[in-house]
């Protein structure tokens, strides 16, 4: 079977996806598999998606074996404990995702049973006030999760925010350590085969034909092989998420960089904030049909902190995904793949996930139809998770002060998320998969930070009693927040463990 | 806000109700909810075994396993035996225990795969201290230490069931439920609700709840009878619709596994108990009278056998669990033949899933609906698992398996074998009951073999990896002879004195 094996793995595209794909593909192959070349041009320019990320990331960057402060040195990296959300259910709102759970289950029941509870009996305290992620991040306050599984410093997971460039930068010198063979180039055309229409070659700009086994496609929104090449088709989902442009703007620090992210709803989406060492990313995504590029810039320009460091640029946008991720010999990973916002910073995660996949249905030069059918089967499953799960903050909204509001509120979505919804609020039951992203935390998260109070609690709390809750969730309380008070402030955990050399480059 | 439910009704007769009871009485425990079951605990009688995921069930009872299986004279398999699925007769064992581990993040049954594709018969059982342990009849308990080959390995029980549904049943009252020792011989539904409104006794008593669990078996008096919620017939996927089972007192064989051996008409199991061994076969009525079934079964046993008991086998499942006020546990919802599925443990997560989805008295039908979702998948995914031994089988010799010939395999099943045959990789997803290796287990035992291994095999130094392998089996073989012998181990766990 060996002669079967791929021999040319041609990578088009080298922003992010680009180089995660290649960095991946040099460690896992090892040299054994054939050649990787990874085709981009300097005179395109990368989108540069992420800059902020989830947890999962350090799953990826152990596998590659990088040394976590020498990569966060290298991409200006700070840490980052949840996503703050202001002005999504209501005007005046502001809630944490957090990367940890909110309490501990009490007799096999979830704490947020207890905690619904709690409020019939009077008391008030804000579910966050019991996530260590959550308090750590609002007092900007970090140190590391410990390992031990009794500690309360267990009870948490962090990500980054990084500078998305800086980044791939990291990981081409990685995979040119490695053997990848970075060509320089334009490509002007694609070939391909007569008998199956399979890619066979790329063309660049100056003649050079570039042959490949197996091509994967990280050329961005346009799809150079997946669409351009192959017409496989876009399934468009702009209906359940109208915004369709971003346009971001970096600005000078002014403050310490806080540990979350911050996305602030406005009139027609909402804007982003994401503290990196040496700057701050901001950004305004928006729905074109309620809010012109202008009023969108301004709008970003006028919250800006500190000063405005680039030209604010503006980018078009369909959220959806491809038809078929993997078509033929082609797998679109990235941005040709398809589209989410980065509402909930999953972009890089389904880079993450795609080439995952792509080692679990890694194919030879039979391209069997049943690891493709399987590898798309899968992508989609990924995809309309985090759709669902974006939609969610769209929906759940009671917001009625601009048309495009009213228009979420009242919006039909997937059946998928209204079964998660109804039965979350009938019963406090949170829906999930244990094979998928989000789980029960994620969605409590949402759920309860736009206002989807269950209308009943798990009857077992009962059990347990009042005067046990009376009690029990105060102490849980003021043990979260002396762990909290115990950290060091973000600030000097970068300093101690990450601070990049030239801070202000 | 809606109320809590007050009072639960309990609708015995299959061998799962007094686990059901148990079960929620202990999660209850505290509230004012009353809990009666009504069981005469009279058609208990038999043999059943359990999965690993029992594990949880009795931890969430709180209930003391070494007692239950001293009490109850049960033994711990940790897997089972297969032979006669493939004309060529070969034999293969299912363990419940990890094979291997990982190299390079490949499963390790793809580098097996790379060797039998390549005529180098290395067998997959070698590289799993489980089947291992079950060749050699040894047990121990697993352990926590990840660094130890104990931890590889898994256990469910063989329980008689009489005996242990007798011990939940006094758990079960112990922890307040009320036993009434008679069974409902009919129920009453609300015209206006479509609700239960309550059922009846033979002596004309009518017991009255707010929530019914219909554990009623093949009667169905709920569910069935009363909710006309329709079944799903399964017969064009699985052969046998009926059982035979026999006893003899033999403890001689202890080995901590099920037998499981194919026939002319059907196939047999064994299951050995710490008093006595039972034998039971499958068989399809229409090929196969209850007569020659039962000879074909005391054919090889040999010794005096206790009388055969048939049952039917209703090969299917509800169209839906939970309808109104109403849940079905045990046979009222589905009935699969017992080849490695256990049904006792498919009670226990359905039990599990219903306290987690606990309701009030309004039973809202979200929740109904998001418990009969899951629990479907459940029936599914055990209903596929035995259709595979069906669909990989080349036998032909016998009108039985020529029927079994033209048996359909469901549209899951294709594609989890299309994808298999194309590289060995397994479609496989997180919460169903059987894991990768039991699939694995299952699909190399039946010679299915896939048109190539994983061509990231080739990535691995080949060298590197043999000498990995062997180390592997090594390991295995060494560790084996360290674990005690399964009859010495239940002895030293039922005590001084033996029973």
């Amino acid at each position: 079977m060996r002669d079967q094996n791929l021999q040319d793995i041609v990578i088009v595209g080298g922003g992010t996806a680009g180089w995660m794909t290649a960095a991946m593909l040099s460690q896992v192959l090892d040299g054994q598999m054939g050649r990787i070349r990874l085709i981009e041009s300097d005179q395109i320019g990368t989108v540069g998606v992420g800059e902020a990320t989830i947890p999962t990331i350090q799953a990826f960057n152990k596998k590659l074996g990088i040394d976590e402060a020498e990569f966060m040195r290298a991409t200006n990296a700070t840490f980052k404990l949840g996503i703050e959300f202001v002005n999504w259910g209501r005007m005046g709102d502001a809630y944490l995702h957090p990367f940890g759970p909110y309490g501990k289950d009490i007799n096999g029941v979830a704490f947020h049973h207890y905690w619904r509870r709690s409020l019939e009996l009077g008391m008030d305290t804000p579910i966050g006030a019991y996530s260590l992620a959550n308090v750590a991040a609002k007092r900007d306050r970090f140190r590391h999760p410990s390992s031990e599984s009794q500690s309360i410093l267990s009870t948490y997971a962090y990500a980054y925010h990084f500078d998305a460039s800086q980044y791939a930068s990291y990981l081409r010198q990685y995979a040119e350590r490695r053997g990848v063979n970075r060509t320089e180039g334009k490509i002007v055309d694609v070939t391909l085969r007569p008998d199956d229409g399979f890619i066979e070659s790329v063309q660049l700009d100056g003649g050079r034909k570039v042959r490949g086994d197996l091509f994967i496609d990280c050329s961005g929104f346009r799809g150079l092989l997946i669409e351009e090449a192959l017409e496989t088709g876009y399934e468009d989902w702009s209906h359940w998420l109208p915004c369709d442009r971003a346009v971001a703007v970096p600005s000078e620090n002014v403050v310490d960089p806080s540990p979350y992210t911050r996305a602030t709803a406005g009139d027609a989406g909402w804007q982003w904030r994401i503290p990196l060492q040496h700057r701050m990313g901001n950004g305004h995504v928006y729905c074109s049909s309620h809010l012109s590029d202008d009023e969108a810039t301004a709008t970003a320009l006028a919250h800006l902190e500190g000063d405005a460091i680039a030209e604010p640029r503006v980018l078009r946008f369909t959220t959806g995904q491809r038809k078929q991720m993997w078509n033929r010999n082609c797998i679109a990973i990235g941005l040709s793949g398809g589209f989410l916002e980065p509402l909930e910073s999953t972009s890089i995660w389904l880079i993450q996930a795609a080439i995952a996949l792509l080692l679990q249905r890694f194919p030879d030069r039979n391209f069997d139809a049943a690891d493709i059918e399987d590898y798309n089967r899968g992508m989609r499953r990924r995809f309309e998770e985090v759709r669902d799960f974006l939609i969610l903050h769209y929906k759940a909204t009671q917001r009625s002060d601009t048309d495009f509001w009213k228009d979420c509120a009242n919006m039909s979505i997937p059946d998928s998320l209204q079964r998660r919804i109804e039965m979350f609020g009938k019963s406090g039951h949170v829906i999930f998969h244990p094979a998928e992203l989000f789980i029960e935390t994620n969605w409590l998260a949402i759920y309860l930070g736009q206002h989807i109070l269950p209308e009943t609690c798990d009857p077992r709390v009962h059990c347990a009693g009042d005067d046990f809750i009376r009690q029990r969730l105060p102490q849980m309380q003021a043990v979260v927040a002396a762990a909290a008070d115990e950290m060091p402030s973000h600030a000097s955990a970068i300093e101690q463990f990450c601070r990049a050399k030239a801070p202000h480059a | 806000m809606p109320e809590p439910l007050q009072s639960i009704v309990i609708v015995g007769g299959d061998e799962c109700a007094p686990a059901v009871a148990a079960c929620i009485a202990n999660s209850l425990r505290g509230t004012s909810a009353k809990i009666t079951l009504l069981d005469d605990m009279s058609g208990h009688s038999g043999v059943a075994s359990t999965l690993p995921q029992s594990t949880d069930f009795y931890k969430l009872l709180g209930f003391n396993e070494r007692s239950l299986v001293t009490g109850t004279g049960a033994t711990f398999k940790m897997g089972a035996e297969h032979s006669g699925w493939l004309r060529n007769n070969r034999r293969f064992i299912q363990s419940f225990g990890e094979h291997g581990t990982p190299i390079r993040l490949l499963p390790f049954h793809q580098y097996v795969l790379k060797h039998q594709l390549a005529d180098d018969a290395k067998n997959f059982d070698d590289y799993s201290l489980a089947s291992a342990a079950i060749l050699k009849g040894r047990f121990a308990y697993p352990s926590d230490d990840p660094n130890s080959l104990l931890s590889t390995i898994r256990y469910g029980l063989q329980v008689d069931t009489q005996r242990f549904a007798d011990a939940m049943l006094k758990y079960a009252v112990a922890a307040d439920v009320k036993h009434i020792g008679s069974s409902a011989i009919s129920a009453s539904v609300q015209a206006d609700s479509g609700f239960i409104a309550a059922v009846t006794l033979a002596d004309g008593t009518a017991i009255e709840g707010d929530f019914y669990i219909d554990c009623s078996g093949e009667r169905a008096l709920l569910i069935g009878d009363a909710l006309s919620v329709g079944y799903q017939n399964w017969s064009a996927f699985l052969p046998c619709d009926r059982r035979v089972r026999i006893s003899i007192n033999d403890v001689q064989d202890l080995s901590p596994t099920t037998r499981i051996v194919t026939k002319r008409d059907g196939w047999s199991r064994r299951m050995q108990l710490i008093d006595r061994a039972d034998f039971e076969f499958f068989y399809n009525g229409a090929i196969c009278s209850d007569e020659d079934a039962a000879q074909q079964l005391t054919q090889d046993v040999g010794t005096s056998a206790s009388l055969p008991e048939h049952r039917q086998i209703r090969a299917g499942r509800r169209e839906s669990f939970w309808r109104g006020n109403c849940v079905a546990i045990g046979r009222s919802a589905g009935d699969i033949e017992s080849l490695e599925v256990s049904a006792m443990s498919r009670a226990h997560g359905a039990v599990i899933r219903l306290m987690s989805l606990w309701p009030h008295i309004n039973c809202d039908p979200v929740i109904a609906s998001e418990y009969n979702r899951l629990t479907l998948l459940d029936y599914d995914h055990a209903r596929d698992f035995v259709s595979l031994f069906y669909t990989l089988s080349d036998r032909d010799d016998s009108d039985f398996w020529k029927h079994c010939q033209s048996l359909q395999t469901s549209a899951t099943l294709q594609y989890r074998l299309s994808l298999f045959r194309s590289r060995g990789r397994l479609s496989w997803d997180a919460d169903e009951i059987f894991s990768k290796d039991n699939w694995v287990s299952a699909l190399l035992g039946l010679n299915c073999l896939p048109r190539a291994c994983d061509p990231l095999v080739d990535v691995a130094d080949p060298e590197l990896v043999s000498q990995f392998m062997d180390e592997v089996r090594q390991a295995v073989r060494a560790a084996v002879d360290d674990m005690p012998r399964h009859d010495a181990f239940l002895k030293d766990l039922h005590g001084p004195a033996p029973r």
